[in-house]
This record gives structure tokens, sequence and C-alpha cells, in this order.
């Protein structure tokens, strides 16, 4: 357990301190390999937590795509070349006492809580200390799922998912070809 | 996994961090992708709680589901996203949030 112990305090502080680099860098370019770093993380913790499909498909999905979407969405929308694409910063003051303020709200809800006390948590706890822990993959398991008992919103997030990528292909035409698409949408 | 639950607040801790960081983001950041990273990473905060207490119910899984469907959604979220700041960009030369007033160009 040792071994957990050390993992779990790696992952944790790269998560955080990667976002910490996301949050604050002005270069949005450091800031997407921050997240970039912090997405990784958070597979980690994933993986800790027993939930090897999902960390897989962390690094698959946010990784891989949506991480080099963001920064294609970078490399698109800056004018200048030869320059650092940074951002500009409004609000500092009011966002950083909103965000230290929810994050109080959620420290001492935390603290209060108490959660590792609750029933069905702490029974989960001796059921696998007493028979067997489900060992090995969730795969199987979330496979079932997905097709069992959650086939209908396995469906829904298929057709969101379709309409969705519709939506953003037609949206993101350019419209240097002003025969293709009327130049207002209306 | 006998001693997950002494992890439990760990788990929610680095959650709670990610989440006041991504409002953050998105509270002062003006480019809309910097914005966007701040979204990711509440999304990933709420995904990593899902997660934390999805071990506690190791058979039915229903924190994994969950959080499953939060990454198929943040998926069509970053997609259309994008889509929309590259049509901002093409009409209105500008990214930042705060510069773009209306809403029919």
């Amino acid at each position: 357990m040792d071994y957990y112990r050390i993992a779990f305090y790696a992952f944790g502080a790269v998560t955080v301190l990667a976002a910490l680099v996301a949050v604050w860098s002005r270069n949005l370019i450091h800031a997407g390999m921050g997240l970039l770093l912090s997405l990784f993380g958070v597979a980690g913790l994933y993986a800790l937590a027993g939930a090897d499909f999902l960390a897989v498909v962390q690094i698959l999905v946010y990784v891989g795509g949506i991480v080099i979407l963001l920064l294609f969405g970078i490399m698109l929308t800056q004018r200048i070349t030869g320059r650092a694409p940074r951002t500009g910063v409004t609000n500092r003051l009011v966002g950083a006492l909103a965000a230290l303020a929810v994050l109080g709200v959620l420290l001492a809800a935390l603290l209060r809580a108490g959660f590792a006390e609750l029933p069905w948590i702490a029974q989960a706890g001796q059921i696998n200390e007493q028979t067997l822990p489900p060992a090995g993959s969730t795969v199987e398991r979330l496979g079932r799922l997905l097709v069992g008992e959650y086939l209908l919103l396995f469906e829904v997030a298929a057709l969101v998912l379709t309409i969705a990528l519709i939506g953003a292909a037609y949206m993101a035409r350019r419209s240097r070809d002003e025969g293709a698409r009327p130049r207002r949408m209306t | 996994m006998t001693s997950a639950a002494a992890y439990l607040n760990g788990y929610l801790l680095i959650a709670a961090l990610l989440f006041s960081l991504g409002l953050f983001a998105v509270l002062t950041r003006r480019n809309a992708i910097a914005v966007l990273i701040g979204v990711e990473l509440m999304l990933n905060a709420a995904n990593l709680n899902l997660v934390a207490f999805a071990q506690f119910d190791p058979y039915r899984l229903g924190g994994q589901v969950a959080a499953l469907l939060v990454i198929v959604l943040a998926v069509c979220e970053a997609a259309l996203a994008l889509a929309i700041v590259l049509n901002l960009y093409d009409r209105l030369q500008t990214v930042n949030v705060d510069e773009v007033e209306s809403l029919r160009l």
C-alpha cells in the first residue's frame, strides 16, 4: 500500500501543479501544455481509483483529442505570427475572490461531511476486506452496463455526439468561399 | 482497495482545487480558448469526484458510467465551442470574450 500512497501523491501533485500552470500562464501554448499534463495526472488518479478503462479513455479522448483541438484553435485564431499567443486578463480580483470562495465552501463541506464514515462507503470497505474485491479490469463490467442497464443513456450520448459533430463541422467551415454558405446565418 | 476510504478525502481535495482553478480561469481569462481550458478543468474535477465515489460501488459502477457520459459531452462541448470560436474569429477578428457583445453578427 505504500506504493499506492507514493503514486497517489505524485499524480495528485502533477495534476494540481499542472493545472496551476494552465491557469496562471498567459501564454496560450503553455496553458495548453499545462492542461495536457494535468489531464495526464487525472488519468493516473483514475487508474489508482480502479477505473482502468476510464484512465485509457481519458488519455485517448482528452489528451489525444480535446487538447489537440484546443491547440488547433489557438493556431487558427492568432493573427500575428512570430509572437507568442497570449491571453488578456480581466476581473482578476473578482475572479480570485470567487474562486477562493468556492474553494472555501467546498473544503468546509468536505471537512464537515465526513464522507469516509458514510455507511455505504464504510460498508463497502468492509465487504472488500472480507470477500474478494472485484479484481481485474472494469472493461467487461462497464461494457455490460452500457448495453444493459444504461442502454438508453448510451444511445442518447451517441445521438448527441453525432449531432454535435455534424453541427461543429457545419459551423467551422470557412466563409472564404462565399457561395457555399450565406454570409449571415439568419 | 482496503484503504480506499482513507484516500477519498484526498481525491475530493484534488477535485476541489481543480474546480476552483478552472473557475478562476473561466472568470479571468479574456481569450475564449483559455476560458475553454478552465471549463475542461472544471469538468475533470467533477469526473474525479464521480470516479472516487465509484470505488465503493464496484459492481454497479454507476459513477464510472456517469464519468464516461461526461467525457462524451465534454467532447461535444469542445468541438462546438471551437467551431464557434473559429466563426467568431472569421467575422470579428477577435476571440476575446469581453469584446463580443452581440448575438447576431
